[in-house]
């Protein structure tokens, strides 16, 4: 066999199948992404804390408010969105203006007090989050056993990246968001209160990933540091997919996590450093990215 | 015509009095001073850097700094944002025509959203424009100049704003386009919009205009009525202007 080892079909498609999942959080991580730099110009390196963010959202919900994860599902990101919207007004305003370099600067610095702050209180190990008992228990494929709350995972993100794809792609609110992207000053001059749009992408863009902390907090477990770890997977996607291509963005989350996925049953070893591979000869070729418009 | 419309009439439609602006450090428009009565068109003339687009840009409020006082319908306007400005019912085509490329024509003539009732509806539009009827769903970055001016135009038709703001609609096209443009404007003052342009072509804005003031260095030098345009005065005029 390839690499001298047996391949089982259990184990190929156990591994795609955790390459879809991760391909989940990919996509919805960097769609967030793509959203907030289109918009705002600004590389949200607060990105992860945030996503940390709405898994202790969920954790939260749950012991404070005695909130089940259906409802984490929905008060987790609207709240994370609010403080996100509140992060944009006081600070990243500011910053308009200015070399991008700021908005990336003050947006790590955010990172770091954020989950610098969840690690003095909870410490560093995680906290477990149940799986809804709803979605509890495994599906006996034939070829494979498949987790319900892992398909779950999947279907749910796949639909919330095509929303919003269609809400920009295909929607007269999409349409001021594209066309202040490229002239917010005219789109201003039309009647749109622009600053008020720019806010509610950058809350959107941080529910969404809030959304995928709760999703990932009954697989991962409630960590301040889970952020932090898959962020830097995220940004490597969000670069071979191109910056600010919304399409681009969710294409490659999904395709990235299941080639790290098949990585692992091919030649384990470079399953850690294959995003990176992928995405210096992206940068070699096309820099930038498979969906990127030259600038 | 009915005694509100009578009324309206007789007010201006808007009043711009010791407007200043400043691009940065330079200080463009010095004290500017006009008024535009409901249903005129009135133009700016002048040579290029007298500040009429300047003019144009600090009345939409889309300059940073600006002073002096643009009432329009008898509110002041100095300290709104551009957005609101544009929701009292003014509608701004730029110079630069500001076609979205990334949206498609469709997209690019509904974005503007409605500020009023009373807006063309889009067949009177596609009447006044029937090429851009065909190209609906190209790229708004695909169109011709001439096809991008009268999507600028077009769009803000739709918004139900009666005052409209045009800088040089007519700059660098083909004069069949020049000529479909100036009925168009002919057109919308015959419905009653009153309408701001500013032009370098002054035989073409002699077309259309009631009135003209002349700019020279940020400040209104000269004004006319059409009906002033005697000989004497047109070779004045072709003096300041350069031609």
């Amino acid at each position: 066999m390839l690499f001298g080892h047996a391949i089982t079909a259990q184990q190929l498609f156990g591994q795609l199948l955790i390459g879809l999942i991760n391909g989940s959080f990919y996509a919805m991580l960097s769609l967030g992404l793509a959203v907030i730099f289109g918009m705002l110009n600004i590389v949200n390196f607060a990105h992860g804390a945030l996503y940390m963010l709405g898994a202790f959202g969920a954790y939260f919900a749950l012991h404070l408010f005695g909130l089940n994860y259906w409802w984490a599902l929905i008060v987790s990101p609207i709240a994370v969105g609010f403080f996100g919207a509140l992060i944009e007004r006081t600070m990243l305003t500011r910053l308009r203006g200015l070399n991008p370099l700021y908005g990336l600067l003050l947006t790590f610095g955010l990172a770091l007090v954020i989950q610098g702050l969840f690690q003095n209180f909870y410490g560093a190990s995680g906290m477990p989050y149940a799986i809804p008992p709803q979605l509890a228990g495994v599906r006996n494929l034939g070829f494979m056993y498949l987790p319900n709350y892992r398909a779950w995972v999947i279907v749910f993100s796949a639909v919330i990246c095509f929303a919003t794809w269609f809400a920009i792609e295909k929607t007269r609110l999409g349409a001021y968001l594209r066309a202040a992207t490229e002239n917010p000053t005219m789109v201003r001059a039309f009647g749109v209160n622009v600053p008020l749009l720019i806010t509610a992408t950058y809350g959107f863009g941080v529910a969404l990933a809030a959304l995928a902390g709760v999703l990932a907090a009954p697989i991962t477990q409630v960590r301040p540091g889970m952020g932090a770890d898959i962020l830097a997977v995220v940004f490597a996607v969000v670069v071979i997919g191109g910056m600010g291509s919304i399409l681009g963005s969710i294409v490659t989350g999904f395709t990235l996590g299941v080639v790290e996925g098949l990585t692992k049953v091919f030649y384990p070893e470079a399953s850690n450093t294959v995003v990176f591979v992928i995405m210096a000869i992206v940068l070699l070729i096309k820099p930038a990215g498979l969906f990127g418009r030259t600038a | 015509m009915t005694g509100m419309a009578m009324a309206e009439r007789a007010a201006p439609s808007l009043v711009v009095a010791g407007l200043q602006a400043w691009y940065g450090e330079s200080h463009i428009l010095q004290g500017v001073d006009f008024e535009v009565r409901p249903g005129e068109v009135v133009t700016l003339l002048g040579r290029n850097g007298a500040g009429k687009t300047t003019t144009l840009k600090a009345i939409m409020g889309v300059l940073s700094k600006r002073s002096g006082s643009v009432s329009f319908a008898g509110r002041e306007t100095i300290g709104l944002t551009s957005d609101r400005i544009a929701r009292l019912g003014i509608a701004f085509c730029p110079e630069e025509r500001a076609i979205f490329a990334s949206l498609s024509v469709r997209e690019n003539l509904m974005l503007p959203p409605r500020v009023a009732t009373g807006g063309l509806t889009l067949e009177r539009i596609f009447d006044l424009f029937p090429n851009l009827a065909e190209r609906l769903s190209s790229g708004g970055g695909k169109l011709s100049g001439g096809e991008q001016q009268m999507l600028a135009i077009a769009r803000i038709l739709r918004t139900g704003a009666r005052f409209l703001i045009l800088d040089e609609p007519t700059e660098g096209l083909a004069p069949v386009i020049v000529r479909q443009i100036g009925r168009t404007i002919a057109e919308l003052k015959r419905e009653g919009f009153t309408i701001l342009l500013v032009e370098q072509n002054f035989r073409f804005a002699a077309t259309v205009s009631d009135r003209y003031y002349v700019m020279e260095n940020g400040r209104i030098a000269l004004s006319y009525a059409n009906a002033d345009l005697d000989p004497n005065n047109m070779e004045r005029l072709h003096v300041r202007l350069g031609v």
